[in-house]
């Protein structure tokens, strides 16, 4: 993996991501929006009642405008419209780790 | 009589493989109901144009299709990890054409058959567009059947 992260957490929906993301210390979240058990957005809106300000970033069909302003609202930092490309990703991740460090 | 959105369909799909997969697939008349259809995923749109959307893969369309996303050799991928590609590709098919219809519309969660002579009954849902692709010796067949 590139832009410096070297270690990869996988989740299988909303409820194992919230686990992981108490029990593990987290840089950056790359969530789905449509999600078994606890979507994207009831993610990030528990994440953020936790007091949290890790970044998240939306990788999602949910392209209409109300639904990006839905997620920003919840606390999304940053969306990624599905289909992308490697290097869309990736640019994504440049950005923040040269916010980062 | 409902709106087809079969050329849109046929651009998401396209769109999706390429971006995605980096696979060029190329549209044929030819209908994949040979009985070749080894996994069927099927995502629901709801609100207001109720729509289901299935999308069938033969046997080699889901192995290719595995591989090329998950950058991992055809041999290596599982029958887990088809159905999780299948799954995500009609996902974004489904969220890609979600945007296009008149809203608000709402996007279910993906289901995945596997099995062979499978057949898939939307339940008060007729056949309003059916597109078949190809790639290497994959077959990819698209349907999106509409609740009236």
């Amino acid at each position: 993996m590139a832009s410096g992260f070297n270690n990869i957490v996988e989740a299988a929906d909303g409820n194992e991501a919230l686990k992981v993301f108490k029990e593990t210390q987290i840089s950056l979240i790359l969530t789905d929006w449509n999600m078994p058990n606890k979507s994207g957005i009831e993610l990030t809106r528990d994440i953020r009642a936790l007091g949290s300000k890790v970044p998240i970033y939306m990788i999602t069909t949910e392209s209409e405008k109300n639904r990006v302003l839905e997620a920003i609202q919840a606390g999304v930092n940053d969306y990624l419209v599905k289909p992308f490309t490697q290097k869309a990703l990736q640019q994504k991740l440049d950005k923040h780790c040269a916010a980062a460090c | 009589m409902s709106t087809s959105y079969a050329c849109q369909l046929a651009e998401i799909a396209q769109t999706i493989f390429a971006t995605m997969l980096g696979m060029e697939l190329i549209r044929c008349e030819q209908q994949a109901d040979d009985g070749s259809e080894r996994l069927l995923a099927t995502v629901q749109i709801t609100g207001q144009c109720c729509s289901s959307i299935v999308l069938g893969l033969s046997e080699s369309a889901a192995l290719e299709a595995a591989s090329a996303m998950l950058q991992m050799p055809a041999s290596d991928a599982s029958a887990a990890d088809q159905r999780d590609v299948a799954a995500e590709l009609v996902n974004m098919i489904g969220g890609n054409l979600k945007s296009l219809l008149p809203g608000p519309c709402f996007l279910s969660l993906p289901t995945v058959v596997a099995g062979r002579e499978v057949e898939l009954q939307v339940a008060g849902g007729a056949l309003v567009d059916d597109l078949t692709f190809a790639f290497g010796s994959g077959l990819y067949r698209l349907r999106r059947y509409v609740q009236e």
